[in-house]
This record gives C-alpha cells, structure tokens and sequence, in this order.
C-alpha cells in the first residue's frame, strides 16, 4: 500500500463518517481478493443433486 | 437485479488520477471504503470489473431441508419444511458464531452450488417446501441473491424467509420487507458494547431493522442467544424484553436460545438452563406473551401456551412439533384468544 493510498482510505473512513454516520471500515491489502477470483469460484463449484439435499444439517438457523 | 451492485456511492474526492474510482459499500452500516480489487469485511462483495459485486450470487454453499422450527419460526406454519440456503459470507465477526466455518470463510475457499433463483424455486417445490429460507450465514450480505430470489419464490407462490442478524443500512433492508413472508432476527444483546466487542458491530441498526419489519407488516420473531457471563444478566436481558414490548408489541415471539461453546468462545461453559427459565419469566413479566427457550431437549419452555387460559396449543421436542391445535384461524379451541402468527 502506498503513502497515498493510506491517506486516501483514512479520508475516506472520515468523510464517510461525517456524512453519513455510517460506521465506515477501511479496505486494506489483507482484504484483496486474488485477481482470479471468479474462476476460483466456478473451479469451486458442484452440480446440484437434489438427492444430496439431506433432510437437518449441524448448521444452526 | 443481478450480481451486480448498485448498492454504492462513488467517493470522488479520491478519485481523479485512478484507473477506477474509489467506492464505499452502501449495504451495511459499516460502510466499507474499497479500491479496485479489495473486498468488504463480509468476504463476499468485492469491488471487481467497476463495480461492487456480490460473487456469491447465486453460488450457495449450504443447502439443506429444515422444519421451519429450526430457523427459530414457533409462529409461522408450525411443522413445515423451508428449503434452507446460504453462500459464505457475513458482516459481522461474532466470537461466538456456530457457523463460523461458513460465515467467516472466503467463498472460494467453500464448495459452492450454482442456483439461480428461478432454480432455487424448482428445487423447493421438487422437495415439497412450501417456504425458502435465507439463512445460515447472514442473508443480508448476500442481498442481491436474497432479495431476487425472494422475489422468484413469492411469484410462485412460495413464502420467503429471511434469519438474520439484521445489520444493514435501511435503504436496502426495506426493499427487501417489501416480498419477505417473515423474519426472525437475532438480537445478539441489548448492548453495543458487547455488540462492539464480541460482534465487531452496533445494535442501533439491529433495532433500526426489527422496526422495519414491524412497519413493513411482515411476521416478526426475535432470537437471543444467551451466553453465560457475557449477555446473561437480567440487568442487560430485561430492557431487551421491554424495548420489543414497547416497539414490536408483546405478541412478539422471543427465543432464548442456549449457547454450546463454538469458535473462538471455547472457554465459556454451555447456557445453564435454569439461567434461561430466569430470564424467560424477566421477559414474560416485562409483558411478551410469547418467550420460548431453544436448544434444549424437551424444555415445556418450548411449547406455545395460550396467554388467556394456559392451554397447551402447540406442544414440541425439539424441532417436532407434537401436537398442534391452532386452526387456520389462530383461535384457542378453550378461550377463543386469537394467537398472534400465521397458522396453517
């Protein structure tokens, strides 16, 4: 991230404050996606198989 | 609508001289400010090709067949089934969370399903599912995905539900009530400090929804889960129960719901269930006619009593319902006191 970046977000998270009483956070390089991340996801995805929708899961709500 | 937002406010102050401008995420309170390529705290909406997307629409991760009991819905068509989907992604960063490996997970790092909404309402009626729920995770965060396939289901004549945490921005959240059947929102306390430290939010824009689904004239239960030492003194309990007499009505559901130790809450012990009978009668005597306790076993707590005559209505372990004697009319076969809800 460079100098002008940090100042940029930080302004950002200010002005967003002041304006709209929202409880801004700021982007940051830990929260950049990878670039690829549209095909990360199709390689991630599985048909759908209605026999495999099991009745009850731990997931809770 | 489609997976791409709208949901977003350009900030030109920072913009001139990039390639792409700078973008604040309108959704939720916390108002991510992102460049090109970042994504907000929730994981899921990423600022990509000009504009913030929500990569997971359509793409759940969780898919699954509940009782309606499950979501916690006591006065909503008792004993039936909702078609129950979720993608990765929330806004909020409980310590506590019991989905914690959905919740707080990158999306491409889940297996997904693709599920447009129009499939999403094949699926539910294959399954015999009179209800889609939106749920697990937080349904708010994947609110393009939520609101169309809302929309699909009511045109179908499906009823829509939504399980939240309720943290969003009113502009949004008000669309959404406008082809939700119901929502139960969890309150995680009535504190912002706990919400600040334990949830990484407030509750000022909770409070704000649960009035919007009240104004919105859609059927409305609130969750609590009590954590021991954390939100389980009637001190911070009881203003809770006050604040939905007063705002939501006393015929409002509440659900106290046990905590078992998860994620990163790993040290406290599970809800003692003597401390949420206390605060079941707090919260009746704070005037709610409707005060259920979950997730434990086989609790009378857990019945729907009439609060005219006392008779049993709809009696439950778990998530079966047992015996339920609530026509469609919602009467008490004893008294004839209408019971708030929609029955079946």
């Amino acid at each position: 991230m460079t100098r002008r970046d940090w100042l940029a977000g930080a302004a950002a998270l200010a002005l967003s404050a002041a304006l709209t009483g929202c409880e801004p956070r700021r982007g940051d390089p830990m929260r950049a996606a990878p670039p690829n991340l549209m095909a990360l996801l199709r390689a991630r995805s599985r048909p759908f198989d209605l026999h495999h929708v099991a009745p009850g899961t731990a997931l809770a709500g | 609508m489609s997976a791409l937002s709208s949901i977003s406010s350009e900030l030109r102050l920072l913009s001139p001289g990039r390639r792409r401008p700078v973008l604040r995420c309108d959704l939720c309170p916390k108002g991510c400010v992102l460049h090109e390529g970042q994504r907000g705290e929730c994981r899921i909406r990423v600022y990509l090709d000009g504009a913030i997307r929500a990569v997971t629409y359509g793409l759940p991760s969780a898919i699954h067949l509940d009782p309606v009991e499950k979501k916690p819905f006591y006065h909503f068509h008792p004993a039936r089934q909702a078609f129950s989907v979720a993608t990765a992604g929330c806004n909020l960063h409980c310590a506590n969370c019991q989905n914690w490996t959905l919740s707080q997970a990158n999306p491409e790092s889940l297996d997904n399903t693709p599920l447009s909404p129009d499939e999403l309402v094949t699926a539910a009626q294959r399954m015999g599912a009179p209800m889609i729920a939106f749920t697990y995770s937080e349904p708010l965060v994947f609110y393009e995905y939520t609101l169309d396939g809302s929309r699909a289901a009511r045109q179908a004549g499906i009823d829509p539900l939504l399980v939240s945490a309720g943290y969003a921005n009113p502009g949004p959240v008000r669309e959404l009530f406008k082809v939700i059947s119901a929502a139960t929102i969890d309150v995680k306390a009535f504190d912002d400090g706990f919400y600040r430290k334990v949830c990484k939010a407030s509750l000022k824009p909770v409070l704000n929804t649960l009035v919007l689904a009240k104004e919105a004239g859609i059927w409305l239960e609130v969750s609590t889960l009590v954590i021991p030492t954390l939100n389980d003194s009637p001190a911070m309990f009881t203003p809770l129960a006050k604040w939905i007499v007063s705002n939501l009505g006393k015929d409002t559901p509440l659900h106290l719901l046990r905590y078992y130790p998860q994620y990163r809450l790993q040290n406290l012990p599970p809800t003692p269930a003597s401390t949420l009978r206390n605060l079941a009668d707090e919260a009746h005597a704070a005037g709610l006619h409707y005060v259920y306790i979950g997730n434990v076993e086989g609790d009378p707590a857990s019945d729907t009593r009439c609060p005219h005559c006392g008779t049993v209505l709809v009696r439950r372990v778990g998530y079966v319902v047992l015996r339920d004697l609530l026509g469609r009319d919602g009467k008490c076969p004893n008294c004839g006191t209408v019971i708030a809800g929609v029955w079946s």
